[in-house]
């Protein structure tokens, strides 16, 4: 079995270290130590970091007012549609109002005219 | 020095990583340049990914349009668009995450082709599901090892006194092995915690599942079971009945890929941990599911 390991390993090897020599070998480094020293452009990148966030933030407002208008809009259309109900209905009683006083009307000229009628 | 063992941990990948586009400066991932954006470094299979990160992440800085200030916080690596976990042996997820099946790659070798396993190197506030978090650099993923071999340790002798009881030289030498890739350093005291064969209560196996989702299965299993050694197709029928059928090599649809070589069946499982086994102490096994037309 061991040896069959081991050839399987060396095959295994064969195939993954082709050209291993492109690839750098690199330590594994402590960061603590390597941290932060010869990067001069990092007070640009603190800046640029601000403004992508400002950015961000800013994006979120316009979202937030972009929702806003969409539902002023959804609100004017809807009492646009109850104001054009309640027009028909005004027109439909103004209709039926005008009717009946003219009905009145009839009636209190026939009644006149009757009464009219009896003087004479 | 065994030299199953040594080529175990000399065992290494060609890894390219590449940042993630919307990480670059504009000028540079606007640009055509084909040069930008990625590393190419060799890694060992037999340590965490995580200890590199450092080392990737300076190398880029200057491409970078975030500055950073931690080089362990907030990073994580994705293959093909999954998130990768950093708390498994580079080799193990390497094998799981491909579905390596190293008799097709080794018949598709030729002697001017070049392997090379591309990941992507991702940041942000929101760390993907099933990575863990790392907040304390590398004195968290020394703990985190340390405590994988107090579970190794507790599975192979019943207790994890073996490794509470190390001297603190020796738990410092044990990870600086591990840092500076010294393997005469880190196998005495590997061998002061694994038992002696008769003393084995059980093996601590991993088996990383790829398919049809991403699992981990970590089986019980004895090194001797009824006065017989506990072969891996024992374990592997066990626990996958419908993948393996014990004592049937030629019918099973999947095979056992350990430290990137094919292991047989019949090989015993307390043998094979013994030459195989990870630096966190755990032998890590990835099945690979091979097509109809692949079964041997």
């Amino acid at each position: 079995m061991y040896d069959l390991l081991l050839q399987k390993l060396k095959e295994r090897d064969v195939v993954e270290k082709n050209f291993a020599e492109l690839f750098e070998a690199a330590p594994i480094q402590n960061a603590k130590s390597d941290q932060g020293t010869q990067n001069q452009s990092k007070s640009l990148r603190k800046e640029l970091e601000f403004r992508d966030k400002k950015i961000e933030e800013f994006n979120a407002t316009l979202k937030l007012k972009n929702k806003d208008a969409e539902r002023l809009n959804d609100e004017i259309i809807t009492l646009n549609i109850e104001n054009n109900l309640l027009q028909d209905q005004y027109d439909k009683m103004k209709s039926e109002y005008d009717g009946i006083v003219s009905r009145w009307l009839r009636k209190t000229q026939q009644e006149a005219d009757t009464m009219n009628e009896s003087f004479k | 020095m065994d030299e199953v063992r040594d080529r175990v941990w000399r065992g290494s990948l060609n890894v390219r990583v590449s940042v993630c586009p919307e990480l670059l400066l504009t000028e540079l991932s606007e640009s055509q340049d084909t040069n930008l954006g990625f590393v190419n470094i060799i890694v060992p299979r037999d340590c965490y990914l995580a200890l590199y990160l450092p080392n990737i992440i300076q190398k880029l800085e200057s491409q970078l349009r975030i500055s950073v200030s931690d080089y362990y916080s907030g990073w994580w690596f994705e293959i093909e668009g999954a998130r990768m976990p950093w708390n498994f042996p580079v080799g193990a997820l390497y094998d799981s995450s491909t579905g390596l099946n190293p008799s097709n790659r080794s018949s598709l070798h030729q002697e001017n082709s070049v392997h090379v396993w591309h990941l992507m190197l991702r940041h942000g506030q929101h760390i993907p599901n099933g990575v863990i978090p790392l907040k304390n650099g590398i004195d968290q993923i020394r703990e985190f090892w340390m405590h994988q071999w107090k579970q190794a340790c507790y599975i192979l002798n019943g207790s994890a006194k073996q490794v509470m009881s190390l001297s603190k030289p020796d738990t410092l030498t044990f990870w600086q092995s591990v840092i500076h890739r010294d393997l005469t350093k880190f196998e005495p005291i590997r061998q002061k915690i694994i038992p002696m064969p008769n003393a084995v209560r059980f093996i601590p196996l991993r088996i990383h599942v790829a398919l049809p989702d991403v699992r981990l299965v970590e089986p019980i299993c004895k090194a001797v079971d009824n006065e017989r050694d506990v072969e891996l197709g024992d374990v592997l029928a066990r626990e996958f009945p419908e993948w393996f059928e014990a004592n049937e090599e030629s019918s099973n649809i999947a095979k056992p890929v350990i430290q990137g070589i094919e292991v047989p069946l019949s090989a015993l499982v307390w043998e094979v941990y013994q030459q195989l086994s990870s630096f966190d102490g755990f032998l890590h096994i990835s099945l690979c599911l091979q097509a109809e037309n692949q079964t041997v």
